[in-house]
């Protein structure tokens, strides 16, 4: 369904060759995100095949033993092809998602890119338009919020160690933490900082509403590079956490659709069943105790009485 | 796509551009190895007829043209060479970053290798913008388009392709087929919409690509219909919330309930009434009976506010309004069995 990557790529290539004649095959790879082996299988591609033509091949194409790309001959190829429609979505949505980020960009620049952008895409730009993100109210909205963003951001210019009171997105408690801070994403409109966590010696993504404070340290930052996709929303449903079967009510379904779940079975009067993978059982207490009884534990019978236990123990103080 | 067809795609595409002129079928059987050696005629007239298919999803589009004035039925195959290209485009080392970053919107979602593509092409027209990409430091937006039908719902949009697909309500156990003219695809609140005309109803609806069961199956005929010029997508999902805020009373255990903390306004007041009256009931399991504290919280919307305190358990009890107090007690009562 999806056009072939590597024909889109290997098209967009040779220009890109062209233009860059200090290209070495080692920063090609970084640069396309592809492993220095595709770099080489992608040239020969370029340069061995060729149409029985009279002349020959209409691409040559050296690589010297220091890995340096020469593009010899590319005839009729050394211009990009036009944008595809999702090329031009792609990057006209993009910069749209950016005008949507309050105070980080020139506006003017956003826009004046856009247009030409559209322009230059001809036909193609109106793909632009078959998708639209409407504005949304800043969910993080109020000072506190925009004050961290703030403090993260003068710590990643400076490259400073930030100390956090972070509140834990899944359990009822505030820890403390040293991050050296990478950046700051916004997404299911939340802004989220992703950094090197000292606490667990990993990099982790945290969001920025539950950060309670953050201070900068007299310590110089060293984040890794980050080569890991930023995972966001998965949290506590991981794929090796403890399956969980739940039954939802018809007033409850949202749930099936809020989290990833590995299973949907519909049931009678509207109701649905759900497996989902646990990875703390602390969260789904809560979060199942909150749904009352429109969510009721199948299995396991362990998670089922701890609910109905701590529903009976918050009763008492009501009574 | 196999590693001979992606080779055979781009001998044509070479071939196509290398040429002014518009060129015959049987000049591309000539010199277009596959070509040359499949087995029969038809055999070949599919395998072009797939290959041009293919290539216009590449965004090339191949034109069928008379060869000359003189012989009107001898068709040439040919690029449009002005629209083929990319247009010249004056971009700033600035400018490359920021597209940098508006690509970088699409890491891990569907359009990200279209993405890619689309700036490699602009660094090969403006090659001076590559290697200067240190921006202030901004905010990167990222999308979420984990919903499978996204896709081929922007393809069926863009080309203006009639679909159908099977979409479930949420709650309702039948999954019903929808034959629907895409207009468009939204993002409003965090989600995914498609907004068209409903051939069936016959009237504008919304669906939301989460509910979309299975694949959506594209229509063969491209611009079959018009998108309405006043199309107002605003409608897509209701406004955001516009209930009063109610300030809540919560009594809180020390240490504990820290997300209605940070949402309270003002400082928490030390609670003997709460202490002594968890003391009484005999379910002081912490014995600490003097550390609790009463917050006043706002929230709007009674049911997603209980919900949160009653997740809380017997840490936080609600003191008023009378209405959140009811509700908490029913939902626990109804998570205790209690029905």
């Amino acid at each position: 369904m999806a056009p072939s990557n590597q024909l889109s790529r290997v098209m967009a290539l040779l220009p890109w060759l062209v233009a860059h004649p200090d290209a070495t095959i080692a920063g090609t790879a970084i640069h396309f995100g592809i492993s220095p082996d595709q770099v080489v299988a992608d040239l020969n591609l370029l340069t061995m095949t060729g149409p029985s033509w009279e002349g020959g091949q209409l691409v040559d194409i050296d690589v010297d033993e220091d890995g340096c790309i020469q593009v010899l001959e590319a005839h009729g190829l050394s211009r990009p092809l036009a944008f595809t429609s999702d090329e031009a979505t792609a990057l006209i949505v993009g910069l749209s998602m950016l005008e949507q980020i309050p105070g980080s960009h020139d506006l003017d620049v956003l826009t004046g890119l856009s247009e030409r952008l559209r322009q230059a895409a001809g036909d193609a730009g109106q793909a632009g338009t078959s998708v639209s993100v409407l504005p949304e109210p800043d969910s993080d909205g109020g000072s506190p919020g925009a004050a961290i963003v703030g403090v993260i951001n003068k710590a990643i210019a400076s490259r400073r160690r930030i100390h956090l009171r972070y509140l834990s997105g899944t359990r009822d408690e505030v820890t403390e933490r040293d991050v050296d801070p990478m950046g700051i994403f916004n997404a299911h409109g939340h802004n989220y900082l992703r950094g090197w966590c000292y606490r667990v010696d990993a990099v982790r993504t945290f969001r920025v509403d539950r950060i309670e404070s953050a201070e900068p340290l007299h310590v110089e930052s060293n984040p890794p590079v980050d080569l890991a996709p930023l995972e966001l929303g998965a949290g506590v449903l991981r794929p090796e956490g403890e399956p969980v079967t739940l039954e939802l009510d018809a007033s409850a379904s949202w749930v099936a659709e809020a989290y990833p779940v590995t299973s949907v079975e519909l049931g009678p009067n509207g109701t649905t069943t759900v497996v989902m993978k646990v990875a703390d059982r602390e969260w789904a207490i809560r979060m199942i105790l909150g749904l009352g009884g429109a969510a009721r534990v199948l299995d396991p019978p362990a998670l089922a009485q701890a609910i109905a236990g701590r529903a009976r123990a918050a009763l008492a103080s009501y009574r | 796509m196999s590693a001979q067809r992606t080779e055979r795609l781009l001998n044509v595409v070479q071939v196509l551009l290398s040429q002014q002129q518009p060129l015959t079928k049987a000049r591309f059987h000539e010199v277009i190895e596959d070509y040359r050696n499949s087995p029969s005629g038809t055999a070949f007239e599919r395998m072009f007829e797939r290959d041009k298919e293919s290539l216009r999803d590449l965004g090339i589009n191949i034109e069928t043209v008379a060869m000359d004035a003189w012989h009107e039925d001898e068709f040439g195959y040919r690029l449009d060479h002005r629209s083929a290209r990319l247009a010249p485009m004056e971009l700033s080392a600035d400018e490359i970053a920021v597209l940098n970053i508006a690509a970088r919107v699409w890491d891990q979602a569907a359009l990200g290798p279209a993405a890619q593509t689309a700036l490699h092409k602009l660094e090969a027209i403006a090659p001076e913008g590559v290697g200067e990409r240190d921006l202030p430091r901004l905010i990167e937006p990222r999308l979420d388009t984990s919903d499978d039908a996204f896709p081929a719902m922007v393809r069926a949009t863009t080309e203006r392709r009639r679909i159908s697909f099977n979409y479930r309500k949420p709650g309702q156990a039948e999954i019903g087929e929808r034959h629907i003219e895409p207009w468009r695809v939204v993002l409003r609140r965090w989600h995914w919409y498609v907004i068209g005309l409903d051939r069936d109803r016959d009237e504008a609806r919304v669906f939301r690509l989460s509910r979309v069961v299975g694949d959506v199956v594209l229509d063969n005929e491209r611009g079959s219909y018009a998108i309405p010029a006043d199309l107002d997508v605003s409608s897509v999902s209701p406004d955001p919330d516009s209930r009063p805020e109610q300030q809540g009373l919560i009594r809180v255990r020390a240490n504990t309930c820290h997300r209605l903390r940070r949402d309270a306004r003002g400082e928490p007041i030390n609670d003997q009434v709460a202490a002594d009256r968890v003391a009484a009931n005999g379910d002081d399991s912490d014995g600490d009976h003097s550390d609790w504290e009463l917050l006043s919280v706002p929230f709007r919307g009674v049911d997603s506010f209980a919900s949160v305190i009653a997740g809380c358990g017997a840490d936080a009890i609600v003191e008023s309004p009378p209405d959140l107090r009811e509700r908490v007690v029913a939902l626990l009562s109804s998570a205790a069995g209690e029905r």
